[in-house]
């Protein structure tokens, strides 16, 4: 792959950034608070503009040029009056208006998330936690795959158990809730070494770039390459 | 009163209402009016993003001007970046334009690449003193995360491959990562999803029925 003079700058750019933030590692320092300072404000201003192409202009200025009737540019008028009432946030005297779009944006968020919620993470869930007892078998082929739902089925109901504080944790219920702590415990412990090993990955990501990319941006830059 | 504290709470109740009863009602008419208020909210949202973008330019700008010396610089840097961003996204091709290209691919992607990776090493900090395998229970989550972070590199693989293929196949570290992840994992994510489900749901009807208000500023 050729490298453009330009795209060489960057590389170097990037590198000297990617090295500026990882001596954070060493302690707080100028070259560190620059480059935080500038990811703030860039990645403000890559996500403003993103939203503007992606969901400004064809919701607002696009849909309100092909607006055909009132229920078109009602559509789009009354968001946007909502959107602007949301902005009254910053004139003090009449801050209160921005309670209508924040209770609008509340009242959505609600609306959509029961549904999906409900949908997703309770109905789906139990289903893909009952749905493998349909065709539960224990000969050879199906024998692990038997066990295993059986042994979900069980750890996902010690779990909520556990969850269930309407009842004390107690006798047998409280044996049960213990169980459940366990199955957690497996979750968490599971989630955090797939979380740092994801971490790591970038990490390696991070240290390849400047092993192979930078050096070769550094080469062409002064002409070695 | 009635437009600052009673009006909101009417609208948040309407509008969740409508969008539950609507799912619940096949008619296209129905289906249309969820549609458009979900529009309605990216727009909404759009804005509250144009406020939040305000409120990090006016913070700065007092900070650059009237904040702690030795920081001002810091704060008038944030300034120029962010100004400059927005320029360069609306110069001629917008979002594909080279400066604003130039900024996304060496200056916003290598700079979050690397603040995250940065926290690998937070994460390992933070492990030396949570792992300290004090109870049963810490044990339990000190030995998954070592089997499940073992399982997933070569030296998981080096150190148990004898097992693979051999009737002690259940010892060889990537399938015990394995059954974790897909056993045990899956089924207390399934249980923490569906906890958390109910309570979002049980928060939901707390705001439509007006008893949940702290959104409105806690009045």
């Amino acid at each position: 792959m050729t490298m453009t003079f330009a795209g060489a700058i960057g590389i170097f750019l990037a590198g000297v950034l990617t090295l500026a933030i990882f001596s954070f590692l060493y302690k707080d320092n100028p070259v560190y608070k620059f480059a935080e300072h500038l990811f703030v404000g860039t990645s403000a201003g890559y996500w403003f503009i993103y939203n503007v192409y992606n969901i400004f202009v064809p919701n607002v200025l696009v849909a309100w040029r092909e607006a055909g009737g009132f229920a078109d540019y009602f559509n789009v008028a009354l968001p946007v009056l909502l959107g602007f009432f949301m902005l009254m946030r910053l004139i003090p005297s009449v801050s209160w208006i921005s309670r209508w779009a924040m209770a609008f944006s509340v009242g959505m968020t609600v609306g959509f998330n029961t549904i999906t919620e409900l949908q997703t993470n309770i109905l789906q869930q139990i289903g893909a936690t009952l749905s493998p007892f349909a065709s539960l078998h224990f000969n050879n082929g199906g024998l692990v795959a038997s066990v295993n739902a059986i042994i979900i089925l069980l750890a996902v109901l010690a779990a909520l158990v556990y969850f269930f504080f309407s009842k004390e944790h107690t006798g047998g219920y409280g044996h049960i809730a213990k169980v459940g702590i366990w199955v957690l415990m497996i979750t968490f412990g599971a989630s955090f070494g797939y979380t740092v090993m994801a971490r790591i990955s970038l990490l390696i990501g991070r240290v390849q770039f400047l092993q192979t990319d930078w050096w070769v941006a550094i080469k062409h830059i002064i002409g070695l390459g | 009163m009635f437009w600052k504290r009673q009006f909101p709470i009417m609208i948040t109740a309407f509008v969740a209402v409508v969008m539950i009863v609507a799912y619940f009602i096949p008619k296209p008419g129905f289906a249309g009016t969820r549609d458009n208020l979900q529009q309605w909210f990216l727009i909404v949202v759009t804005f509250t993003m144009v406020l939040g973008l305000l409120n990090l330019f006016f913070v700065s700008l007092h900070k650059a001007r009237k904040g702690r010396k030795e920081d001002r610089f810091y704060n008038w840097v944030t300034i120029v970046a962010l100004l400059g961003t927005i320029a360069a996204g609306f110069l001629k091709g917008g979002i594909n334009s080279p400066a604003f290209d130039f900024i996304f691919n060496y200056v916003y992607i290598p700079l979050s690449a690397t603040i995250f990776s940065l926290l690998a090493f937070y994460v390992a900090s933070a492990s030396f003193r949570a792992f300290r395998a004090k109870s049963v229970m810490a044990t339990i989550l000190l030995i998954t995360a070592f089997i499940v972070m073992l399982g997933r590199v070569p030296l998981g693989d080096w150190v148990t491959g004898w097992a693979q293929g051999t009737s002690l196949d259940f010892l060889y570290l990537p399938n015990i990562t394995n059954w974790i992840m897909e056993v045990m994992n899956m089924a207390g994510q399934r249980a923490v999803l569906m906890g958390a489900a109910l309570g979002l749901i049980a928060t939901g009807i707390k705001i439509i029925l007006g008893i949940e208000r702290s959104y409105l500023g806690g009045e």
